[in-house]
C-alpha cells in the first residue's frame, strides 16, 4: 500500500502582495516575541535588501521579494508555528496589502522499487499512448487544476505529482504538491486583513482537504 | 569557493546570462530568463540545490545554488501533534488539556517535566497558555535519526489598551502635524 510508504511532510505558506523586504528580518522578529531571540541570533540570513530578503531559522526558511512572500516549513512539527509567525508579523503590519494566499502541501513518498515507481508513473499518465513515438517514455510532472473550488471561494486548486527533489536523498521518490490557493473577494482591496482571515478561518479545513485529497489520490494509485 | 565548483556551474549552465558566485563558499547566484534551470549538479561529492527566488529587478529569474548536505535535508517522520492548553502548574511540572492535531475530536490530560520546556520559552508559561507538542523521528541532514519529543509555545501577538492608545497618539500627532494645501 501506498501509504505504507509515506517518507515526509513539508509545507510552504505563500502570500502575494506589496511587501517591503527590508523590514523583514530575524532581530525585528524576536524584539516583537514572534520567534526567541536564540533563533535570531543564529539565523542564516542570505541576502536583506529592497529587492529581497532570504534567510534561515532552524525551522523556516523566509523568502521576501516587493510582490512574494514565501515561508517553507520542512519540518511538520513546525506547520502551526509558521501559521502563527506569519499572522503576528502581519498584526504589526496591519497595513500591508496583501491579494492573495497559497498553501501549499508537499507529501513525499519513498517507493521501494523501481518497477512500482514505473507503475505509478503509468497510472497517472498511460505510457503506452507516447510509445509509438517516444522512446521509453517516463512521466515527469502532472498537474491538475481546479478552476473553480469545490467551496466556491475565489482562488484554484491544484495537484501537482513530480519526482522528489533530490535533496531528500530519496532513490525513488514521488511528491505530491498540492496548492490550495484563495483570492481576495471581488471588491476588496486587501488592506483589511482579508487574506489572513482567510488563513485562520481555513487552517483546518485546508488541511483536512489536503489529507482527503492524498489519502483518496494514494488508494486510487495502489 | 573552489575552481571546480565554479567551472562546473559555468558548464552547466553555459546557456545562462549572468553567474555571479558570491565571496563565501554558501551562494552561487544565476539570473536567468529561463523558467526551468537544472536543479541538480554534482560536484566534489556534495549535490548542489537550486532555489528559484523572484525578483522585480532587471532580470526575471534568480536562482540560489547552495551546497546541501551530503544526505539532504532534516526532515521529521511519523510525527503526531497536540495542542496543549495548560491546567495546573506545579514546581517542576505542569498539566495540560491536550486536543489531537493527529485525530481531531480527542482530548487527554498529561503532565509535563519543567525540564522539557526550552528555556526562552519558560517566560511563556501561564496558566491557559496554548503550546505545540509533536512526537516523531527526526531526521538530520547528516542521516541520523532520533526519536523527538518536541514543546514549543504558541506566540500570538495581543495589542493591549496602552499599544492602541499609543498608536492612536502617534496617528493624532501625525494629523496636526500634516500641512494642507
Amino acid at each position: 500500500m501506498l501509504q505504507d510508504h509515506i517518507h515526509s511532510n513539508s509545507m510552504a505558506i505563500v502570500l502575494i502582495g506589496d511587501f517591503n523586504p527590508l523590514l523583514f528580518q530575524p532581530l525585528w522578529l524576536s524584539e516583537k516575541k514572534l520567534i526567541r531571540e536564540g533563533e535570531a541570533i543564529e539565523a542564516k540570513i542570505d541576502a536583506i535588501s529592497p529587492n529581497i530578503t532570504l534567510f534561515k531559522l532552524d525551522w523556516v526558511d523566509f523568502n521576501i521579494t516587493p510582490t512574494r512572500l514565501e515561508m517553507k516549513v520542512a519540518k511538520e512539527p513546525f506547520f502551526e508555528p509558521a501559521r502563527d509567525l506569519l499572522l503576528g508579523i502581519f498584526k504589526y503590519l496591519k497595513e500591508t496589502p496583501i491579494r492573495i494566499l497559497g498553501i501549499n502541501y508537499l507529501k513525499n513518498l519513498s517507493i521501494p522499487d523501481k518497477d512500482m515507481y514505473y507503475e505509478i508513473g503509468n497510472k497517472l499518465a498511460p505510457l503506452n499512448l507516447w510509445s509509438d513515438f517516444i522512446n521509453d517514455p517516463r512521466l515527469s510532472i502532472v498537474e491538475i487544476l481546479e478552476k473553480s473550488r469545490e467551496d466556491k471561494l475565489p482562488g484554484s486548486y491544484r495537484v501537482k505529482i513530480f519526482p522528489t527533489p533530490s535533496n531528500y536523498n530519496i532513490q525513488y521518490g514521488i511528491t505530491i504538491n498540492i496548492t490550495d490557493q484563495y483570492d481576495l473577494n471581488e471588491g476588496a482591496n486587501g488592506r483589511n486583513g482579508e487574506i489572513l482571515n482567510i488563513l485562520t478561518e481555513q487552517w483546518e479545513i485546508s488541511g483536512k482537504r489536503a489529507k482527503r485529497v492524498i489519502d483518496s489520490l494514494l488508494t486510487k494509485l495502489n | 569557493m573552489s575552481n571546480t565548483i565554479q567551472n562546473t556551474v559555468q558548464s552547466s549552465y553555459s546557456n545562462i546570462d549572468d553567474i555571479q558566485f558570491s565571496t563565501s563558499d554558501e551562494q552561487i547566484f544565476i539570473k536567468s530568463p529561463i523558467d526551468n534551470v537544472n536543479d541538480n549538479i554534482n560536484v566534489e561529492g556534495m549535490s548542489l540545490t537550486t532555489t528559484r527566488i523572484y525578483s522585480d529587478d532587471a532580470f526575471r529569474n534568480l536562482y540560489s545554488l547552495s551546497k546541501s548536505n551530503l544526505y539532504g535535508m532534516s526532515y521529521y517522520k511519523k510525527t503526531q501533534k497536540w495542542i496543549g492548553h495548560i491546567t495546573d502548574i506545579y514546581v517542576d511540572s505542569f498539566k495540560a488539556k491536550l486536543t489531537d492535531l493527529t485525530s481531531p475530536g480527542t482530548y487527554e490530560i498529561d503532565e509535563f517535566d519543567l525540564e522539557e520546556i526550552t528555556d526562552e520559552d519558560k517566560p511563556l508559561l501561564s496558566l491557559g497558555a496554548t503550546f505545540y507538542w509533536s512526537v516523531g523521528y527526526s531526521t538530520s541532514e547528516n542521516g541520523q535519526v532520533t526519536k523527538e519529543s518536541l514543546i514549543r509555545f504558541q506566540r500570538i501577538v495581543e495589542f493591549t489598551d496602552e499599544d492602541n492608545s499609543e498608536a492612536l497618539d502617534r496617528a493624532s500627532h501625525l494629523i496636526s502635524t500634516l500641512k494642507w494645501e
